[in-house]
């Protein structure tokens, strides 16, 4: 693209009152010779705009930097199509209003982000479109409501959908007997009424219905997905929505409550299954029960099982109270619960429940349960009667708990590679890890299934209870994976109705997904990006780095170990860039060179001046805005501090470190996104790998005798906006403290 | 696990309780709001919130039993703070109802106290009974004359009738009331403690008579004047009448002394004091009713125990003054009619106590003294214990 430049330089909402606009100007014509650059006092209103659209129509200026406000604000206005590159310089949040007025400092501030602004203009590419064959139908994998319903309601917002169920459709809600209720009063047990929407589904046109079978492979990228069947059926997909679903956790491990050994100790799975087929009675001689005590958070909120709660026992007890009830008046029903969990409205079944006389409720912790003559006698201690109780039962219902059916990809890759380790010989002591690790991770063999072919492993990786999901606040029904989205029982533990509108909010993930991607453009979240990451595959090392730190899996290897690119996978988060030591990752308006190029046009003044200069690499995500939110308070900033905005922080590539010191500046603040198991980095990882390569920093650092406290990483999420003014300013106060960087003026 | 217990629902007696006014105790979750409201509730050992749950769990033995419930002077403020609208004070009141019928002896006049479709019975009884005396005095008709009361029922014959049917309920009622001291002292291997029992009373009377624990009401105010009332209304009645069976004996003596008169005219003092008792009666009882008939949270839920009781009182009271007012205007035969229907009141009232929600009057009584001995005692353990460990130290 042939490069007309045009600078124009807002003097609105106080920036004129602060900067002298002259001066500025100078910059831009001055030392980037640059001939067209214009003030005006809103370059927002209808006069500004009019004045750089003629520049636009009559000099045919494609590439437009804008020093106004924040590159947030006004997007709308300042956008003139996608043939145009524009670059906004946030002289209004980041100068005018954190910086005192007509000073010296404030001037040198809005002067090195006019230059940064220009150098990235200058080395920014417009992007190439990318076309190709889209398929733009739906995966659905799992035919129980989760399944079902999502098929529909993309089905009826006119995509095509394949849905795969492993048996017959229906799932766990067909084998209810009743449910719990979903509507007011909430006081009668409903009928499940799951074959109205499995006639449903089989009756809609644009769902194609695979049953009793399998994934047998998924290769390919979100809209070029190729999907083979274990009963032979090949068909393409757009996105693929998991829908699997949940299974009870193994009794087996309960035998401390009895399960086992005693017969009439059952599972609430099992009473439901009795309850079905017409009559609940004690497996160990066919009788009707007189009592039953319930056992809630069997195995569940308890660090030797499930660590959490699984949100519908307490309420499918209340209901199998009822059933159990309606067989006899005198029949006692004892519940002992650690809490009763009856969330929203389910409170009034829960009062419902509770007003039947028959029905004893009490917290407590069963301590065991032991036969006695025929019967059984349950123990619990700590109760709401003020004492430890023996009850007599003639059977004990377990509330056992939900485990996803789902499986860990990342686990199972890492098995598979400890095999190919141990395969290999290649080395003893390789040998040795591989055979522990082997030892550790053997129950994940044979669980997978979705079978993609991706590198990173054949499914979903899972957050820490096995469920593959993501933060559910910043990124609904997103996975680590673009393009398949995880909903229902096998996302995290739910009721029907719960799953019902899961599985409409991946259908829309879906629906959004395919759009965008045969639009060209990334899903989510960076949904304007219509770049991709380039691989200069000449001079890679095959160091894999870049393949093992992609947080979505887009990079497969061929034999060698060389990344072979799936950009309809990619999220545009450029981790890859940062992580390449070759530094052959590029986009099109987001490279290595352009932003070390940005770093080299701050101008550091020299050690007498008594100026020093801190860069500050801002994730654009949280810190960023933060940042602008504090100058909307007019927060005052140090003015050493220049900002430069990532993709995130994960792109910062260590070279940018070496250029910042090299170019003389003192110290470096990065500044992103929380991460961790409550992790709200927007892709994943990014500050985390940010942090640890920052920590290697910090030895080399040391080695140059320069002080480890030069580089720092600070955590931020934007609801502590704050903070950030403290936290740079404190920075800038350690920085000052130190001797200037020895490295200024070479 | 130390001192496991073995529990078995009784859910007949939770069916009762829900029938008899406890109708809401299924909605408590057990917050224990209403034992931190409660102002009548001791620090240690409070209530009503184990009870709502001892309740629940249809442990019935447990319930009756337990003084605590018979500490609750059904102020209410329970109610009124309780968020799921379990209502305990209202339970408590079934409570209390259940535990009469408990130690009832015979146990079929509790159950007929409670039903009203025994009340027909009820009423006929007594009704008989008096025709019986009657005839059997030979004083079947309407007497000649004045209005004099005592020529329809002689003195003698009424104190006797009265007198003696007074000392078999006395008998039922002790043996209610041994029971209940017996089930609430069942921990105590050492016996009765009388000196400590005695001094436990005095403090009890006290709050009795001052109606202390009434005044701690904070949802219901109007229920210590109401009771302070009715209580001072009957005490008065009851020294009146103590009098006016003094002067009756007075009389029959050979001298007796000229101011000494029976029937006593309206101007004289103690008339005075039993009319001023009958308005206190009056007042009190009409405060209790509108206290019953509105519709608030504080309200109390009131059963047919409770109305009959409340009734019979109005009844007594009210035929008592018409009794006196037809006297003075010598109203024949109405006078008598009244007279008789009065006699019918008194003994539905007094012979019926132990059946009756008027029982309270012991069983309450009983357990705020031995809330208050068994606190006295356990003071005294401490103190014996302390004493027998500092003669350990000195010989040591």
């Amino acid at each position: 693209m042939d490069k007309k430049i045009g600078v124009y330089l807002c003097a609105g909402c106080q920036i004129g009152d602060s900067i002298e606009m002259e001066k500025l100007e100078k910059v831009a014509t001055g030392e980037y010779k640059i001939p067209i650059c214009k003030s005006h006092a809103a370059f927002c209103g209808d006069e500004g705009l009019a004045l750089i659209r003629k520049d636009i129509e009559s000099e045919g200026v494609n590439t437009l930097v804008i020093g106004a406000c924040s590159s947030r604000a006004k997007t709308e206005v300042f956008n003139f199509g996608p043939d145009y590159i524009i670059e906004r310089v946030n002289l209004r949040e980041h100068v005018a209003w954190s910086q005192p007025p007509k000073n010296e400092d404030t001037q040198m501030l809005a002067e090195d982000y006019l230059r940064m602004g220009i150098v990235k203009a200058q080395k920014t590419l417009p992007p190439e479109p990318q076309q190709e064959d889209l398929d733009r139908s739906i995966l659905v994998v799992g035919g129980g409501v989760t399944g079902m319903t999502s098929a529909l309601e993309a089905a009826l917002a006119c995509f095509k959908i394949n849905l795969v169920e492993k048996e017959t459709l229906g799932g766990w809600k067909a084998k209810l007997h009743k449910v719990y209720p979903k509507s007011p009063p909430y006081k009668e047990l409903e009928d499940p009424g799951v074959e109205a929407l499995i006639k449903k589904v089989r009756e809609e046109q644009n769902i194609t219905i695979y049953e009793d079978t399998e994934i047998e492979s998924i290769a390919g990228a979100p809209c070029k997905f190729e999907v083979k069947l274990k009963n032979g059926a090949q068909f393409k997909a757009g996105a693929i929505i998991q829908a699997t679903g949940w299974k009870p956790y193994d009794a087996s491990k309960l035998g401390h409550l009895g399960y086992g050994a005693l017969p009439d100790v059952v599972t609430s799975v099992q009473l439901e299954e009795m309850a079905k087929n017409g009559r609940i009675a004690r497996p160990s001689d066919g009788k009707a029960p007189s009592s039953v005590a319930f056992v809630q958070c069997a195995g569940s909120r308890d660090p030797e099982h499930l660590p959490y709660c699984s949100n519908v026992c307490c309420l499918t007890t209340l209901k199998q109270a009822a059933y159990i009830r309606g067989q006899g008046a005198d029949i006692k029903i004892y519940i002992v619960y650690k809490d009763m969990r009856t969330p929203g409205l389910y409170e009034d079944f829960y009062r419902a429940i509770q007003d039947d006389p028959g029905v004893f409720l009490t917290k407590g912790v069963v301590k065991g349960v032991s036969p006695n003559r025929g019967g059984l006698l349950v123990d619990a201690e700590d109760t709401l009667l003020g004492e430890s109780i023996r009850l007599k039962a003639d059977m004990v219902v377990l509330a056992v708990g939900m485990a996803p059916r789902s499986a860990d990809g990342p686990a199972i890759r890492a098995l598979m590679d400890a095999h190919a380790v141990v395969a290999k010989n290649e080395s003893e002591t390789q040998v040795v890890e591989a055979k522990k690790k082997i030892e550790t991770l053997k129950h994940h063999e044979g669980t997978s299934i979705l079978h993609l072919e991706y590198r990173q492993g054949p499914d979903l990786p899972v957050l820490q209870y096995g469920f593959p999901d993501s933060h559910f606040i910043c990124f609904p029904y997103e996975t680590q994976r673009t393009g398949i989205y995880a909903a229902g029982a096998a996302r995290a533990p739910m009721d029907s109705a719960q799953a019902a509108e899961d599985a409409a909010g991946a259908a829309l993930k879906a629906i959004q997904c395919i759009e965008q991607t045969t639009r060209g453009f990334a899903a989510h979240p960076r949904t304007w990006d219509n770049t991709f990451p380039e691989f200069y595959l000449q001079r890679c090392t095959q160091c894999k780095r870049c393949t093992e730190e992609c947080p979505f899996g887009v990079l497969n290897e061929d034999v060698k170990g060389t990344p072979l690119p799936n950009p309809t996978r990619c999220r545009s988060c450029a981790i890859c860039m940062g992580a390449c030591p070759e530094r052959i990752v590029n986009f099109k308006n987001y490279s290595v060179d352009m932003i070390a190029s940005m770093i080299k046009a701050i101008e550091a003044p020299e050690e007498d001046e008594e100026k020093p200069r801190i860069l500050a690499l801002f994730c654009e995500n949280d810190a960023y805005p933060a940042l602008d939110m504090a100058g909307e308070r007019r927060i005052m900033i140090d003015p050493t501090i220049r900002v430069i905005p990532l993709r995130c922080l994960g792109s910062t590539n260590i070279v940018w470190i070496a250029d910042a010191l090299s170019k003389g500046i003192d110290g470096i603040l990065l500044v992103g996104c929380k991460y961790g198991d409550d992790y709200q980095c927007h892709f994943i990882k990014g500050s985390e790998l940010a942090n640890r390569r920052m920590e290697n920093v910090q030895e080399t650092l040391q080695k140059l005798a320069l002080e480890r406290e030069r580089v720092q990483l600070t955590q931020l999420s934007i609801s502590d906006f704050e903070k950030l003014p403290q936290i740079m300013n404190e920075f800038a106060e350690k920085i000052k403290e130190m001797e200037p960087n020895p490295y200024k003026g070479f | 696990m130390a001192d496991i217990k073995l529990i078995e629902p009784d859910l007949n007696f939770i069916r009762e309780v829900l029938a008899s006014g406890g109708d809401s105790l299924k909605k408590c979750f057990q917050c224990g709001t209403c034992s931190v409201v409660c102002n009548l509730s001791p620090e240690k050992n409070t209530f009503p919130r184990r009870e709502m749950i001892w309740t629940q769990w249809g442990l019935k033995e447990r319930v009756a039993r337990d003084p605590n419930v018979w500490l609750c002077h059904q102020c209410n403020d329970c109610s009124q703070y309780c968020p799921r609208g379990a209502r305990p004070g209202d339970v408590l009141a079934a409570l209390r109802a259940q535990a009469i019928r408990n130690y009832a002896f015979p146990s079929f006049m509790a159950t007929a106290l409670a039903d009203p479709k025994y009340l027909p019975i009820l009423m006929a009884f007594p009704v008989g009974l008096l025709l019986l005396a009657l005839h059997l005095t030979g004083k079947l008709h309407i007497p000649e004359g004045p209005v004099h009361y005592a020529n329809m029922f002689s003195h003698l014959a009424l104190n006797l009738f009265f007198g003696g049917l007074f000392f078999v309920m006395l008998m039922t009622l002790l043996t209610g009331v041994v029971r209940f001291w017996l089930d609430l002292d069942r921990e105590n291997r050492r016996g009765l403690d009388v000196v400590t029992l005695v001094k436990a009373a005095i403090p009890t009377i006290t709050d009795i008579l001052l109606h202390r624990k009434f005044q701690k009401c904070e949802a219901n105010k109007s229920r210590y004047l109401a009771h302070l009332l009715v209580f001072y209304g009957f005490v008065g009645l009851l020294i009146t009448t103590a009098i006016a069976v003094f002067y009756i004996l007075i009389m029959e003596l050979p001298n007796p002394p000229a101011w000494v008169v029976y029937p006593l005219p309206w101007y004289r003092p103690e008339k005075f004091l039993g009319n001023a008792s009958a308005l206190a009666l009056f007042t009190g009882l009409s405060l209790m009713i509108a206290n019953r008939l509105k519709s608030d949270a504080t309200a109390s839920k009131s059963s047919y125990f409770d109305w009959l009781l409340i009734t019979v009182i109005g009844v007594l009271g009210l035929t008592g003054v018409i009794v006196e007012l037809l006297r003075y205007s010598n109203a024949v035969p109405v006078a008598y009619y009244v007279y008789f229907v009065h006699l019918v009141s008194v003994f539905m009232l007094l012979i019926y106590l132990p059946y009756s929600k008027f029982a309270h009057l012991i069983y309450r009584a009983v357990a705020m003294i031995y809330a208050n001995y068994a606190e006295a005692k356990a003071t005294v353990f401490v103190k014996e214990v302390e004493n027998v460990a500092r003669a350990a130290a000195l010989e040591g």
